[in-house]
């Protein structure tokens, strides 16, 4: 096929040339690796003075008391990993330079969210390269990985300073308690996607949504924080992957729906909006408008006064194995 | 085939076995305890202080029960239709958190609800210093269809396993197995749904080499007890490699292919090429590109269906100061064909996108972001009438302003929306506008309130009525409330939620015009050692103005005590 050998000798060129001018380049620069990995680079074994001075200096010790809390302590206490991924050093970098200048520390208060990520990622490699952050949308947007996670323990008894502050009252008091964060998470979700996602967690609130303010769904579960790591993906079974819930929509059928069906247009999203709706069944339009913005040629005239998939007409809107008019499954 | 527990209560009680089971097991970690070296066990002794006591180790139980009553007029099921409430005495949660932590291993035990129609009961369990990590769950929701007409209850039961093993710090290995049983009653004319869904997955991933490494396979399988659809199974292979070629490079291909097959049709087959790459231009400048491939071959579909569908893109970043540019192109093509294979067309679209944020001033920050998406060579149609059906231009805008001090924080959302297409004289707007903000006053008081309005308009060739625009309907959602700790013990919070659905609504039908009011509010109360007591009331109220059976009233009140020992 033209076109396609076309996008793939572009494709292979265009690679190939980054290649053959990275490769020139990185015979320039330094072999030193950037900052903040740098810090890991240069330090010798004694500048590393281990936990215990951190914290019996008495410098450090509300830190210390929230690290032990923390799901993070158990594995940097493995006596099995090298120096420079043990304890606060793990993750603040050396710590005798920082006797002598209390500046000369990795602090994530005060850093750039690509280096936090560069910083977080020297242990979490399962996870994803410092390269793939880049290319998430959250890396795109420079959030910080300590935007939604945190390093230390802290309980969040208060809610959060803003976007959807007791999202879950809304409809389920009975699941309406203080956040009880996994993952290391600041919030549970849909309290810290909301921080930023106002919008989106407000379609929530329409008459007919997904229930993810009750609980029963996470934002997680459709949305991928971390793309690059296979091991937590949803499987989709070809199409979108609203069908890991709804397989009854998965087909393929003998009779597509195309391009609602997914293969060449945007699939469900054409007919549903995924938070919530106005809409029965989170429907873009209602009734029989939502068939009428692109079947205009049946607007007034075919069957008035009726729904289009109700009634007996097409039921099978999805998709349908015996009928190519989509009337019967 | 019965593959889920046909009784949640049956799969509940076989849950709690596992979970038993679970912590025997941890009742391992002591030894280990004892076996780590003199010089880790001084590592692992929290720090002492002279001036500074020690804070009370955690506590490992919680238990939360109480006791609510709904209190219902009206439509039930509508009141049903996202959860169910308790409605008499209840257990909200009973969680243990294993004390071996500072060891390194971890136990967590948590049920939600297990006395009532949706439950949850989550198991997780780590230790050799995180190198192997189970995770385990099991929930149960139960809904009614919020129609007039009475149905039978519909179920959803889940079941979920997950194992990761490191074999080295950088390189992991995981194991799920996830079990879906559906049981939903619809509407009339529809038959009811009983379906199960069940898939595992195996992974290796990790660093390797100079990059990372991703291989998988996957096996996913469909079956409907009631014959309406085809039993269908998948199977999935994926790879993956990110090779780092320097800091400043790094490319990455993957390719996955998928098998599947369905019960008396011949098999399918869909196989996946994804290249991409990203380089650091310079420190504030970066630019991604992105191709990706899918040859489809569904011998089982008869109507045209894509054979082959292509994605290229291009993404410019650029930094400066504190504020950011991104500037990218996008191009997709899919090649559609009949069943007998010949070749029907190669709709193109090409998308622009954009995006430019930073910050106005030290407390507010200032995003904007588009796109523009255009159907080069519309598709040709078979159908009696021969214009295009798919959207030729779809454009999407939104400014956001948001930030604040300690004292108030508030944000601003417009977002535009426009899908036209030509052929057919339609387009379609959204104008939706989200503002809100949180006001603290004091220490002890925050105030918040957000509103947000969606105005839809449509046009089309047709004018006859009913037109395309009074099937758009708008809405507005306001909220209103606050946060106040009364003294040290004693918490008030409340929040009044309405929503309001504007319709048109010509063909008369439920659902379309709505309202409804939402008022919770909460009193909690600390008491010595641990417990709190926790008083909800929420009066809600819903009205349908078309179909009056769908509304209801509710006075609930539930009175909760939770406790950690």
């Amino acid at each position: 096929m033209n076109a396609q050998r076309r996008w793939f000798c572009l494709s292979a060129v265009a690679l190939g040339l980054l290649t053959a001018v990275t490769v020139v380049a990185e015979k320039v620069q330094q072999k030193e690796p950037p900052y903040p990995q740098s810090l890991f680079a240069k330090a010798t074994p004694d500048d590393y003075m281990g936990e215990k001075d951190c914290t019996e200096a008495g410098c450090h010790y509300p830190h210390a008391d929230n690290f032990n809390r923390s799901p993070h302590a158990p594995f940097m206490r493995n006596p099995k990993l090298p120096l420079d991924k043990q304890g606060c050093e793990g993750c603040h970098g050396p710590a005798n330079p920082h006797l002598e200048d209390p500046k000369k520390i990795f602090s994530y208060s005060n850093s750039k969210p690509a280096d936090i990520a560069a910083m977080c990622l020297r242990c979490h490699a399962d996870t994803m390269r410092l390269s793939q952050w880049h290319r998430t949308q959250h890396g795109k947007a420079d959030v910080a990985c300590t935007a939604c996670h945190q390093i230390h323990w802290q309980e969040h008894k208060e809610p959060p300073a803003r976007g959807i502050v007791n999202f879950g009252s809304l409809r389920s008091p009975q699941t309406e308690k203080e956040p009880q964060p996994r993952r290391l998470l600041k919030f549970d979700d849909p309290i810290l996607c909301s921080q930023c996602h106002q919008r989106e967690a407000n379609e929530f609130r329409l008459n007919f949504h997904h229930p993810v303010p009750e609980r029963r769904l996470e934002c997680s579960e459709c949305h991928e924080a971390h793309p690059s790591k296979a091991a937590q993906k949803r499987f989709r079974p070809i199409k979108e992957m609203c069908v890991s819930c709804h397989p009854d929509k998965a087909g393929p059928f003998t009779f597509e729906h195309d391009p609602v069906a997914g293969w060449s247009g945007e699939g469900c999203t054409e007919c549903h909006r995924p938070h919530g709706s106005q809409n029965p069944k989170l429907l873009n339009a209602f009734s029989r408008g939502l068939c009428t913005q692109c079947h205009t040629d049946k607007s007034a005239t075919h069957y008035p006064g009726r729904t289009c998939w109700m009634a007996g007409c097409h039921v099978a809107v999805h998709g349908s194995n015996s009928d190519a008019l989509l009337r019967r499954p | 085939m019965k593959l889920a527990c046909r009784t949640g209560f049956k799969c509940l009680y076989g849950w709690l076995a596992i979970s038993v089971a679970v912590s025997l097991l941890s009742l391992h970690t002591p030894v280990q305890a004892q076996v780590t070296p003199p010089s880790e066990q001084e590592t692992a002794t929290p720090p002492e202080s002279p001036e500074r006591p020690l804070p009370p180790p955690p506590k490992l139980f919680t238990i939360d029960l109480g006791w609510s009553w709904w209190n219902v007029d009206g439509n039930e099921a509508k009141f049903r239709q996202y959860a169910t409430p308790p409605n008499s005495r209840f257990i909200r949660e009973l969680r243990y958190i294993s004390p071996f932590w500072r060891t390194g291993d971890n136990l967590r035990l948590q049920l939600w609800s297990p006395t009532e129609d949706d439950y949850r009961l989550e198991s997780n369990l780590s230790f050799g210093f995180g190198a192997t990590r189970i995770e385990a769950w099991t929930t149960r929701n139960r809904f009614i269809t919020p129609v007039p007409d009475v149905l039978p209850t519909s179920e959803r039961s889940v079941t979920e396993s997950f194992l990761k093993q490191s074999l080295t710090p950088d390189f992991a290995v995981f194991v799920r197995y996830r079990q879906d049983g559906q049981t939903h009653h619809l509407d009339i004319p529809r038959t009811p749904l009983l379906q199960n869904t069940r898939y595992w997955d195996a992974v290796a991933e990790g660093k390797l080499g100079n990059g990372q490494v991703s291989i998988g396979y996957t096996d996913w399988r469909y079956f409907d007890r009631t014959n309406t659809f085809p039993d269908t199974s998948m199977e999935r292979w994926h790879a993956r490699y990110l090779w780092e070629v320097n800091p400043a490079l790094a490319l990455e291909g993957s390719f996955a292919r998928t098998e599947l097959r369905q019960q008396n049709r011949p098999a399918s087959r869909l196989e996946s090429l994804n290249l991409s790459g990203d380089w650091m231009l310079s420190n504030s400048t970066e630019l991604a590109l992105a191709f990706w491939q899918d040859k489809i071959s569904l011998p089982v579909v008869q109507n045209a269906y894509v054979r082959e569908r292509r994605q290229s893109s291009a993404l410019l970043i650029h930094r400066w100061n504190r504020w950011n540019l991104q500037f990218g192109v996008r191009e997709r093509e899919a090649e559609r064909i009949r069943a007998d294979q010949t070749f029907v067309d190669v709709p193109r679209w090409w998308t622009v996108e954009g995006r430019l944020w930073g910050r106005l001033s030290k407390h507010l920050r200032l995003t904007i972001r588009g796109w523009d998406e255009r159907l080069n060579d519309p598709p040709a149609m078979l159908t009696a009438d021969a214009r295009s059906l798919y959207w030729d231009n779809r454009r999407f805008a939104q400014v956001k302003l948001d930030g604040g001090t300690v004292l108030f924080n508030g944000y601003l959302t417009y977002t535009y929306r426009r899908w036209a297409n030509g052929a057919r004289g339609v387009a379609l707007n959204l104008k939706g506008i989200t503002l809100g903000g949180t006001w603290t006053p004091r220490d002890d008081l925050s105030l918040f309130a957000e509103y947000s309005s969606e105005v839809w308009t449509a046009r089309s060739e047709v004018t006859q009525l009913p037109t395309l625009n009074q099937f758009v309907p708008n809405s507005r959602v306001s909220t209103v409330g606050f946060n106040w700790n009364i003294n040290s013990r004693a918490t008030i919070s409340a929040s009044y939620t309405n929503f309001v659905t504007d319709n048109d609504n010509p063909l008369l039908l439920r659902d379309g015009n709505t309202e409804g009011r939402f008022f919770t509010a909460n009193l909690s109360y600390s008491l010595p050692q641990d417990y709190q007591l926790t008083l909800t009331i929420a009066p809600w109220s819903y009205r349908d103005q078309v179909d009056r059976l769908m509304d209801y009233d509710t006075h609930l009140v539930m009175l909760s005590l939770s406790g950690r020992f």
